[in-house]
């Protein structure tokens, strides 16, 4: 897994960016039109009653009256519609400035169809959109990957920088978790065979497209909640400025259309409504600027409403490489044995660990690099199994998980072997210094332990502590047996942890913390993630992940960095908070502006009949008998 | 609040209403900041900020427009 360091993909561009503020003005007049604004109900009012008061207008011209104040309100209430619009238009500029960049690499390719499955020599050139899916593409150096697909030959260094913007290659090779390549970006070395997942329109690229654009957007429940409240606000209002010239006819006093207009329009709460989406569209975007692509507005938002978060030990608690320390041997095995096994055990694993118990077995224990046949039989690492190794000339080494080494021995040798108490004794001083023991075994003989060094990163501790005080759990998951877990957690400041955790267990506890009605986010880039992945609220994928899990996760991160979901909670909780704040704002803005224009004109009514209405006598009548009632 | 005429009240309320979107527009974008305290923390200290800010702000702005408006013989 690639971890990367934070990087924006752009610097955020100012607001008074010309390239923004241009288009956007010429947007805020396009979005004049009616059945756009329909999906923003007060800001769709606010438009009525202006073409209203504007035909009001044209009227009272016609009629040679004095306008000049009349047409001023006018003029100012289409500029309330045209900033809110403005508003919106600049929020999606940000987002559109960005799809035109994508869209340049979407450059169309011709792409390389094998006409014969196996056969690399004969293929035909076939247009990228003309691609079906289950075709098989050769692409060599220097081509572009026509589509989306998973690799079923060949292995290759993939520049990537047109969707991640990171230029530094990747490496792509079939089977395994690294198997998935997206449209759109380059093969620097060597040939790969793709097969094509995607079919034209619905790649990774074009979703991504549409989502900076803002097309996909769709209404967060809770925005469609604070709709519903401007709504109910706006409607009342209607009633209530409605009511107004009943009241002032009674009180012998008339007031202008244009007046009621303008009380009406300082009432309802046009700041929220204006400023609603542009919050919404901005949320997606700062997300994307962190080079995180939500599928769905949703996503956003449950981000910052999440109650625990699942968390990897390895890459986000602790620094991802753990290195080999030492090699135990059990006793009656020499050191230069267990170390050999280690060695030969450890050839064809390409992870960090691995590579570190061959440096370590060269170097502390000065074993020549004997490699294994070429007739051996590698034995990748899963999850489920826990174990990895090699098969060769009817040996079986293996090395994995302790208890899973345990179980592997006593398979092999089909007796219930007890475990010897030194192996015990290594295991656990091993798994209390915080360390993973990984245990080592040829065929049916236990050999050893290796101790592989594991460091929780400097600042996590603090993190933690930041989410615990925002009430948020934080929960460590680790194929670490329960002594070494806890160990770990402790010194990281994590809430919980799940010890030897399989695929299987972390659906199970995600849907047992969802049922007792908390939001859960994890991140994941395997394929047994895909099911996690998508029965969390929010499932961050790894770009660098397999097809399956940035299908199942509603968020793919760009960095594959799996330390970001912390950040994406934090960021998810922003427009929530910005969603809270403004109407706090604009609702106590209206309560506040409304007085000036309120006061002014029931004074007006009430001072042009004051001498006659039996309002105004009855209030100085109560206001008499509160006087008379102070002084006896 | 002192304003000149009913309306130039009326009119700088509306401008009022129309300038405060532009003016909250950057807010809108860039988030209100974030920052890793309680619920109810928040509450509070976003309530004393915009809601207090809320109403204080248009007297203020109101009466600068008022004045505008006035210099200007609009209303």
């Amino acid at each position: 897994m690639k971890v990367s360091k934070l990087r924006k993909r752009s610097a955020s561009p100012t607001i008074l960016d010309p390239a923004i503020i241009v288009p956007a003005i010429g947007q805020a007049f396009v979005k004049l039109d009616p059945r756009t604004l329909a999906k923003n109900p007060v800001m769709f009012v606010l438009e009525i009653v202006s073409a209203l008061t504007t035909v009001l207008l044209i009227r009272d011209i016609f009629a040679g009256a004095h306008v000049l104040f009349q047409a001023q309100i006018v003029v100012w209430l289409w500029f309330t519609v045209l900033f809110a619009n403005f508003a919106e238009a600049v929020a999606e500029g940000r987002g559109k400035a960005q799809a035109d960049t994508l869209r340049a690499t979407r450059a169309s390719t011709v792409a390389k169809r094998l006409l014969i499955a196996g056969n690399h020599e004969l293929y035909e050139g076939v247009a990228a959109e003309h691609l079906q899916v289950g075709d098989l593409v050769l692409c060599e150096a220097g081509d572009m990957i026509p589509g989306d697909g998973d690799i079923v030959e060949g292995i290759a260094s993939v520049n990537e920088a047109a969707v991640t913007g990171e230029s530094a290659p990747v490496i792509r090779e079939s089977g395994g978790d690294r198997s998935a390549v997206t449209g759109g970006t380059t093969v620097i070395s060597d040939r790969i065979v793709v097969r094509i997942t995607a079919a034209v329109g619905s790649s990774f690229l074009d979703r991504m497209i549409k989502l900076v654009e803002g097309a996909e957007r769709q209404k967060t429940p809770n925005e469609i909640a604070l709709n519903i409240l401007l709504v109910g606000l706006t409607i009342i209002f209607v009633f209530v400025v409605d009511s107004i010239p009943s009241f002032a006819s009674y009180a012998g006093g008339s007031i202008s259309v244009i007046v009621l207009v303008a009380l009406f329009v300082t009432l309802i709460p046009t700041t929220i409504g204006a400023l609603l989406s542009a919050i919404g569209i901005a949320g997606m975007d700062r997300l994307v600027r962190f080079n995180v692509l939500a599928m769905s507005g949703r996503a956003v938002e449950a981000a910052g409403d999440i109650d625990t978060l699942l968390l990897d030990k390895t890459g986000t608690i602790t620094f991802g490489n753990r290195l080999a320390a030492e090699i135990i041997p059990v006793p009656g095995i020499s050191d230069a044995e267990a170390a050999q096994a280690a060695l030969l055990a450890s050839e064809a694993d390409e992870t960090a660990e691995g590579r570190s118990i061959v440096a370590l077995a060269k170097e502390k224990y000065a074993i020549a690099g004997e490699t294994a046949p070429a007739d051996a039989r590698f034995i990748a690492f899963s999850a489920t199994t826990r174990l990895s190794g090699i098969d060769f000339a009817g040996r079986k080494l293996r090395k994995g998980a302790v208890d899973s080494i345990l179980k592997f021995v006593r398979d092999e040798s089909g007796a219930d072997i007890a475990e010897p108490a030194a192996f015990r004794a290594a295991v656990d001083r091993i798994a209390r210094s915080g360390g993973t023991p990984l245990g080592l075994a040829e065929g049916g003989k236990l050999l050893g332990v290796i101790h592989l060094k594991d460091v929780v990163k400097p600042d996590v501790k603090e993190r933690f502590a930041a989410l615990r005080r925002m009430g948020i759990k934080t929960v460590m998951i680790t194929g670490d047996n329960p002594v070494t877990a806890a160990s770990i957690a402790s010194e990281a400041g994590v809430d919980d942890f799940i010890a030897q955790a399989t695929p299987e267990d972390k659906l199970r506890y995600i849907r047992g913390e969802q049922a007792n009605g908390r939001l859960i986010a994890m991140c994941g880039d395997g394929t047994n993630d895909a099911p996690a992945l998508a029965q969390a609220d929010v499932g961050v994928a790894m770009q660098s992940g397999t097809q399956a899990a940035r299908e199942a996760g509603n968020m793919v991160d760009l960095d594959s960095d799996p330390t970001k979901l912390i950040e994406i909670v934090e960021i998810g909780k922003q427009p929530l908070m910005t969603r809270g704040a403004l109407p706090t704002f604009s609702i106590a803005n209206d309560v506040a502006s409304t007085s000036p224009s309120s006061r002014r004109c029931s004074w007006r009514s009430i001072r042009s009949s004051a001498r006659s209405t039996s309002w105004a006598c009855r209030r100085r009548r109560a206001r008499s008998f509160r006087r008379s009632c102070s002084t006896r | 609040m002192g304003l000149s005429t009913p309306q130039s009240a009326i009119l700088s309320a509306i401008v009022f209403n129309a300038l405060i979107i532009i003016a909250l527009i950057p807010l809108a974008l860039k988030g209100v900041t974030y920052r890793a305290v309680g619920a109810a923390a928040l509450l509070r200290r976003n309530l004393l900020i915009y809601g207090l800010g809320g109403i204080a702000l248009p007297f203020i702005g109101i009466k600068v427009i008022d004045l505008a408006v006035t210099a200007l013989h609009l209303a």
